[in-house]
């Protein structure tokens, strides 16, 4: 074997083994045709021909893999966001549903027993639909802060509208005075 | 989906047509239609990718490696076959436009 095709050889077969695992076997098939090829030079271009095609075969095997790597990461990002989310709202309606609860039990107490007179004491009603949930809410989010987060942002959130709520509700109520 | 006709597309095609039941050599195709293989393997792949080529390996001779062999799969054969028409009839569509501006 003369020198040209044996370098020939060698550079095809560094390149076939260099290159992607899909596509090696028509690699080897360049390779192996090589050593039917006609002459020392054409044996040359061949190899040449070879290596362009493995290159060609290997740029774009990365891009497939590149391609299909960002797709997962985009996939994994979106259903973090969707988990995110989903927590947030939970936290949000966690709160709604804890002001409903003493707001009814208020209202409950207000009707079995009238002659308390809680319908006429304003600061029991702050007390028990706004100031306790608040607090619960504020104790829950504190401790789920660490363990889940968007769920305590979700608490946090919705006490906060609610303390803009009360505070513009005093802010109305001491203007009309 | 199928092949892209480009010339050298054609060129492959034509040299599988002769004898579409032949296993043939990628040398012996590219000395056929004068294609390098750099040309020629990439028509090769994706034919074989879009199931037109069947491919195997034939063990040579002692001290000589295999070989992979290519051979037109029946889809492989209707395609050229409609490659063909479809060529033919621009043919003719372009002589005819020529003989109509003409």
């Amino acid at each position: 074997m003369g020198l040209v095709r044996s370098a020939a050889r060698r550079l095809v077969a560094v390149a076939a083994r260099l290159g992607p695992e899909r596509g090696r076997e028509w690699a080897r098939a360049m390779l192996a045709e090589l050593e039917f090829v006609e002459g020392e030079w054409e044996a040359l271009w061949w190899a040449l021909g070879s290596i362009t095609v493995i290159a060609r075969r290997s740029g774009q095997e990365w891009v497939r893999l590149c391609g299909a790597e960002m797709r997962r990461w985009e996939r994994l990002a979106m259903d973090q966001m969707g988990k995110k989310t989903g927590l947030l709202v939970a936290g949000a309606l966690g709160t709604a549903v804890l002001v409903m609860i003493a707001f009814a039990l208020l209202y409950l107490t207000a009707v079995t027993f009238p002659q308390l007179g809680i319908e006429q004491a304003e600061w029991t009603h702050i007390l028990v639909v706004i100031v306790i949930p608040a607090i619960i809410c504020l104790c829950g989010a504190a401790w789920l802060w660490r363990r889940k987060r968007p769920l305590a942002v979700g608490i946090l959130l919705s006490v906060v509208a609610v303390g803009t709520h009360v505070v513009l509700h005093f802010a109305h109520h001491f203007a009309r005075r | 989906m199928k092949l892209r006709l480009s010339p050298q597309t054609l060129l492959v095609l034509e040299a599988f047509l002769e004898e579409s039941a032949v296993w043939r050599y990628g040398y012996e195709i590219s000395r056929g239609s004068g294609l390098k293989s750099g040309t020629l393997y990439p028509i090769l792949m994706r034919m074989e990718e879009r199931q037109l080529l069947e491919t195997k390996w034939e063990s040579g001779e002692p001290g000589r490696p295999a070989r992979h062999m290519y051979r037109l799969t029946p889809d492989g054969m209707q395609f050229v076959r409609e490659s063909r028409h479809a060529q033919a009839a621009k043919g003719l569509g372009a002589v005819a436009l020529g003989e109509a501006q003409g």
